[in-house]
């Protein structure tokens, strides 16, 4: 048994509202977007989209689409208060559905089809309505039983149309429905180059690409989220796609916008909608909601990073790709500002020479002890002597002129990162405690800290002093220290040192000549440092020939050198001269 | 001459990759590192296996009350059954009368179903750590035996040095002083000092190494023993609760909504009782499993220890040695050497006795003369 | 073996490894083209679920494959133990440590714990990524907030007591202040069942959505658009207990799936009963009942709607369409 039954055309008005809502969408084939979107809220499990084509007279046949779901269907209710009329969407409001406005079917008369057919089902009531190409429609009754909704539509062109459209229609589906939480597949059936159809699965896994990739789940929500310093947005609802962009302005206030600049984002949310044009996303309540989101799992996120650094700081040793990897996690920890600082100080993100991790606290403490932090590219003798005395070198590169901030910065070197991140956080912390904070106000805090940070070998120097001197190098050097000495620049002891490097300095200095000893400092009180001079150096050789013929004058010139190289005391040249010419 | 020549210069080849104080160190330390990895195994398998006995002993109270409460609302008392289900993350409210008892009883039937599974991948890993264990005795009889052969040669080689000083040492004294003849003489001697100070050594430190092999291989024994015994009984009864569970999950499928009807309570009850007994039977081993584990474990890492500490005293013994070496060390070591030979040889306990005597006497003649 | 509670047995076939061969790696395909929409229980995840019943994926770790034969899918003890694999999985592996380090140790003993160790390594890595489906989940997804009232779409996925697969889900909504909530919703726009609601609920899946339906219209402030009971089974091999009917039809094309429907709602137009099952398998309810029933329909204003759509061999779909018309129904037929 069937029913007939004939609709005429709206009247003008209706259809020029018609035509704008038509033509509002920027592809025709985005229908398929619109249909597939149908599909998902009927609650189909999968979409079937095919295509035929029929050679007719001449090039010109029959193309025909079709989109087949296996969901709720339709009854003639439905049919006639929803299908054929304009904004009834019943939809409306609801968080378990993405169709909204009641306009998704109307679109395929975008392709401006010849015909499109409809079968449909629903609670044992299977109807056919076929609708014609001035848009009126007939509805029948038919017996057959039908599962959800098979819709086709009739087109007329050649093969290049229908080969356009063989290309055209996975593409559309795979930038609007990639996510789907529906299958999609779309078949040709009829491939005018011949041999067998192939099926196209639409869908991909919802992930994004980048580094410390990672998913976040939270009621009707999924956020996938990882590093990359060229991101890319994308925003769903069940698998639609809403919109995806480079541009973080796009989607994000401006702040956010600030925070995800790293951060590549795909966010699947029941809280989001795009608007009626489909060309950009509803920035409502809803919207916020969904954003909180985002920035709970955006911590997330900066967790995992942590982690992944403190676990690599702490390994016992580093392959090369580990340390590359170190160095790429530590350039993301140093890109990002928006970072509870309280979540990094006991964090043991710098790798120590010799094995363990410090945490800026630990750096903290040791610039309040030591007045520097101690950074160094590669472990030595002379760090791992530090090491048993307590002092961590961090491995890294003491960069100069670090900013605090500098959203261009280029790291030219993998371990640049770490002598930004360690003055960063260690001034972090000073400002953190109540003076830390009352000292930001006069000083520059974070100056002071980038000032102490230097590496090992600006500090100490290793040196073997000799243990017996030779009666000609005593007498030279006694002789130069008597020199200093009636010239008012007093040092506590001369001596010679065995070089143990090929560019050893001629002199070195400090208050106690020992393997491991600290550069005095240049306003350090002469009379308390200790010196010695490199025994092989060739200048040392041509002084103690010289002291064989003109004593004076090779006393003079030690005198001097030391003065000279160490920019001392140089105004008391007039006194040392004199001072040998009396010895 | 020609024989002194042959014997100085010849090659000594020992099994194995050499010894040195290094090498034997590092040996034994990676012998040692093993035993710290299969200490360290089994004492995560012990810390598993106390988690196990947590959990199923609190799954099986759970169902005795459970069968309690049955019987309790069978007898028309008032019964609590909701609120002992608190614990289960999906029951929120302790009021809720109208938990469906089939639901909770499935619940708590998959809880225990998990609790199973993991009690018999337990059993396999601790299979599967005995076979480790069984496989290292192997590894460590071959390296026992190596060390053993070693010694034998050191002790050969030695024995000949020490021969051919004494020998070389006559002819010095018969020689022109100052002679060629004297000067070539006085070389061989002093490789020969060399060459015994280097065998010397090495039998030392292959007789250490054996001994300390020894020790582990007994050690790991003791490990594997225990391992094996407990392996069996989980396995046991691990087999015994899932047929029974098996059994019951037939029944929970059956009872199914009649569950909350008055008149199966009985019947559940029943079935309740059988679960709880099959969970039971493998708390209580469990159970038992941990008390052996406490009582024997320890004490086998506390051998294992004082093993450590042992054995980085004659590490440091051999050190010293090493680096003044003497002729009465020389003869010490050949001495011990010795000593173990007449051990394998099971002579009867009083010739072992008169040999020993006589090692002791060489000892101490070597001692005498050493000081003349 | 013992009976511990009397009558209270299921009535299952253990299939031996080539049966359970063929019966695990058939069941997501017949899964697959059932094309089981929301009303029904996950289809890919019951197909995975099963699937890895296979002994080819457990490898020998599990003897024989328990069969319900009254509707020829797994019985719960074989679900469960899925389930509890599944559990342990992730955590398993970690213990089990690297696969190489296993396949080392196995090739020495192909016999021995490390062939086992190996073997469970395979399974569980597969279980970790394979479909599941929970054997008991409730889900309250919030719809809308709309005129005073909370618009819901509840959901139970259970593995029934009668042996096949359920999934019960009624739209429904309640006033705001209703003091019977059947769940909360939080500022989050997150529902939370309400205990005694999901007792209910669960109590409800052996018996009719109607029933269902009835129940719930009788709760103050709760308004039920519809109810649908989505069923996955029973299916006939010719282990089962099948209908004489399908007998000789299975005999000669391997199986039959079925997969019912039953809904109450109040936008059926027409009460139709579509189901050639209903009288093997449904029980028939008292007169005193069915008058009741009728009242029901009569006040609340529902209409009830039972379907049932058909899997089978390719090759056996117009036969069975024959079948099925000779019962008096109309229904889809897949072929596999």
């Amino acid at each position: 048994m069937s029913t007939d039954l004939v609709r005429t055309a709206e009247d003008a008005a209706t259809d020029s509202l018609f035509e704008n809502l038509v033509t509002q969408f920027a592809d025709a084939l985005d229908c398929f977007r619109e249909l597939a979107q149908n599909a998902m809220d009927a609650g189909s499990p999968q979409i079937e989209v095919w295509s035929e084509f029929e050679a007719g007279e001449g090039h010109v046949g029959t193309i025909a689409l079709h989109v087949d779901d296996f969901g709720d269907g339709m009854d003639e209710n439905i049919i006639d208060s929803q299908l054929t009329r304009l904004f009834a969407s019943a939809k409306e409001g609801d968080l378990t559905k993405i169709g909204k406005f009641g306009i998704g079917f109307v679109s395929v008369f975008a392709l401006k089809p010849q015909a499109v057919l409809v079968h449909t089902g629903r609670a044992g009531e299977y109807w056919e309505v076929l609708f014609h190409e001035d848009r009126s429609f007939s509805k029948t009754k038919i017996d057959n039983p039908v599962e959800g909704t098979q819709i086709t539509i009739f087109v007329k062109g050649d093969s290049k149309k229908y080969n356009d459209f063989v290309f055209g229609i996975p593409n559309t589906l795979k930038r609007w429905c990639e996510h789907s939480e529906t299958e999609i597949t779309f078949e040709d059936r009829t491939p005018t180059s011949g041999g067998n159809s192939r099926i196209v699965k639409i869908n991909s896994p919802f992930d994004v690409q980048g580094e410390l990739a990672a998913m976040f789940e939270y009621p009707g929500t999924q956020i996938a989220m990882a590093f990359n310093p060229y991101p890319e947005y994308g925003f769903y609802n069940r698998g639609l796609t809403l919109t995806k962009t480079t541009v973080a302005d796009n989607v994000f206030s401006a702040s956010r916008a600030q925070r995800m600049q790293r951060i590549s984002v795909k966010i699947k949310s029941r809280y989001l909608e795009h608007t009626l044009s489909r060309d950009t996303i509803v920035r409502d309540a809803n919207y916020a909601k969904a954003m909180q989101l985002m920035d709970q799992a955006r911590d997330g996120l900066i967790q995992k990073l942590v982690s992944e650094v403190e676990e690599l700081a702490q390994k016992q040793q580093w392959s090369i790709e580990e340390m590359n990897l170190y160095a790429r996690f530590l350039e993301f920890l140093a890109l990002e500002r928006d970072i509870d600082p309280q979540l990094l100080f006991n964090r043991k993100i710098f790798r120590a020479h010799h094995g363990g991790g410090v945490s800026p606290e630990e750096l903290w403490e040791i610039k309040k002890r030591d007045g520097r932090i101690l950074i160094a590219e590669t472990g030595s003798d002379l760090t791992q002597s530090l090491k048993r005395l307590n002092v961590p070198v961090v491995m890294g590169r003491s960069g100069k002129g670090v900013q605090m901030w500098d959203n261009e910065v280029e790291f030219s070197h993998p371990l640049d990162g770490v002598s930004l991140l360690v003055a960063r956080y260690v001034t972090k912390r000073e400002t953190s405690t109540f003076w830390g904070m009352v000292k930001s106000w006069f000083k520059d805090v974070h100056g002071d800290v980038t000032a102490a940070i230097t590496s090992p070998d600006m500090v100490y120097l290793p040196v073997q002093v000799a243990k017996e001197t030779a009666p000609s190098e005593k007498a030279l050097l006694d002789g130069a220290l008597k020199c200093l000495k009636s010239a008012g620049t007093d040092y506590k002891e001369m001596s010679v040192f065995e070089p143990t490097a090929v560019d050893a300095p001629f002199f070195v200095m400090a208050t106690e000549l020992n393997e491991l000893m600290a550069r005095p400092s240049l306003h350090a009180d002469t009379s308390s440092l200790a010196v010695a001079v490199n025994r092989e150096h060739p200048h040392f050789q041509r002084l103690l020939e010289l002291q064989e013929r003109k004593p004076q004058m090779a006393y003079y010139c030690l005198a001097k050198s030391l003065l000279l190289q160490e920019d001392r005391n140089l105004h008391f040249d007039m006194e040392i001269i004199k001072a040998a010419r009396g010895t | 001459m020609s024989d002194a020549n042959e014997i100085l210069n010849r090659k000594v080849e020992y099994a194995g990759e050499g010894i040195s104080v290094r090498r034997l160190e590092e040996a034994i330390g990676n012998e040692r590192q093993r035993q710290n990895l299969q200490i360290t195994h089994l004492g995560n398998l012990r810390g598993r296996n106390a988690e196990l006995q947590e959990q199923l002993t609190n799954e099986m109270k759970r169902l005795r009350d459970l069968s309690d409460e049955l019987q309790k609302s069978r007898e028309g008392e008032k019964s609590a059954l909701s609120s002992m289900f608190s614990w289960l993350p999906w029951v929120k409210s302790e009021s809720a009368s109208h938990q469906s008892i089939e639901e909770l009883l499935r619940n708590q039937f998959e809880l225990s179903s998990i609790r199973l599974r993991e009690a018999a991948d337990f059993a396999d890993r601790l299979e599967a750590a005995k076979v480790d264990l069984y496989d290292e005795i192997d590894r460590l009889n071959k390296r026992i035996i190596q060390s053993a052969t070693n010694e034998e040669i050191a002790a050969d080689y030695v024995t000949e040095l020490r021969d051919l000083k004494v020998q070389l040492e006559f002819e010095i004294a018969q020689v022109e002083p100052s002679s060629a003849k004297e000067r070539t003489l006085i070389s061989q001697v002093d490789t020969t000092r060399r060459l015994l100070a280097e065998h010397t050594t090495k039998l030392k430190l292959y007789s250490t190494g054996e001994e300390r092999l020894a020790k582990l291989k007994h050690n790991t024994r003791q490990l594997a023993d225990t391992i094996a015994h407990l392996q069996s009984d989980i396995t046991r009864y691990v087999t015994a609760a899932s047929e029974k569970l098996d059994l019951i999950a037939g029944q929970i499928q059956a009872i199914g909504a009649a569950a909350d009807a008055a008149n199966v309570v009985l019947e559940l009850k029943q079935s309740l009782d059988a679960m709880t007994e099959s969970i039971n039977h493998t708390t209580r081993f469990v159970a038992e499993t941990q008390v052996y584990f406490r009582e024997n474990v320890d004490t086998m890492i506390e051998d294992l220890e004082l093993y450590d500490e042992e054995t980085e005293a004659a590490l440091s013994g051999n050190l010293v040695f090493n680096e003044v070496i003497d002729d009465l060390d020389v003869e010490k070591a050949l001495a011990g050497a010795l000593a173990r030979e007449i051990d394998a040889l099971e002579v009867p306990q009083e010739q072992a006795e008169q040999e020993q005597k006589v090692v002791l006497e060489f000892e101490q003649q070597t001692v005498e003369q050493k000081k003349s | 073996m013992a009976e511990f509670m009397r009558g209270a047995t299921v009535p299952s076939v253990t299939l031996d490894d080539d049966e359970a061969r063929a019966y695990a790696s058939r069941m997501p395909r017949i899964m697959r083209a059932s094309r089981l929409n929301s009303h029904y229980p996950n289809a890919s995840g019951l197909g995975g679920h099963i699937g890895v019943m296979n002994p080819d994926v457990h490898r020998g770790l599990h003897k024989g494959l328990e069969v319900d034969e009254r509707t020829g899918l797994p019985t719960y003890k074989a679900f469960t133990k899925v389930q509890s694999d599944a559990a342990v999985a992730a955590n398993q592996l970690n213990v089990l440590g690297s696969r190489e380090v296993l396949e080392r140790k196995a090739a020495r003993d192909p016999e021995g714990i490390y062939a086992k160790q190996l073997a469970k390594y395979d399974y569980y890595s597969q279980l970790v990524n394979a479909d599941q489906i929970p054997l008991g989940h409730m889900e309250v997804r919030y719809r809308k907030r709309d005129n005073g009232r909370d618009y819901f779409n509840v959901s139970l996925d259970k593995l029934d007591v009668s042996g096949v697969f359920v999934r019960y889900a009624i739209d429904c909504s309640q006033v705001i202040s209703s003091s019977d909530q059947i769940a909360k919703v939080d500022e989050r726009e997150v529902a939370q069942h309400t205990d005694s609601f999901r007792s209910l609920i669960y109590q409800f899946t052996s018996l009719d959505a109607e029933f269902t339906l009835v129940k719930l219209a009788s709760m103050a402030g709760l308004d039920v658009e519809r109810v649908v009971k989505g069923t996955v089974g029973p299916f006939y091999f010719p282990f089962t207990n099948t209908p004489d009917v399908f007998a000789e039809f299975v005999e000669k094309h391997g199986f039959i799936a079925t997969f019912g429907l039953d809904m109450a709602a109040n936008d059926v137009t027409d009460d139709r009963n579509n189901d050639p099952l209903t009288s093997f398998i449904m029980k028939t309810v008292s007169d005193e009942v069915a008058e009741g029933y009728g009242i029901a329909r009569q006040r609340i204003g529902y209409k009830v709607f039972k379907d049932r759509k058909f899997v089978c061999a390719r090759a056996g779909v117009n036969e069975l369409r024959e079948i099925i018309k000779g019962l008096g129904c109309n229904t889809i037929i897949y072929g596999v």
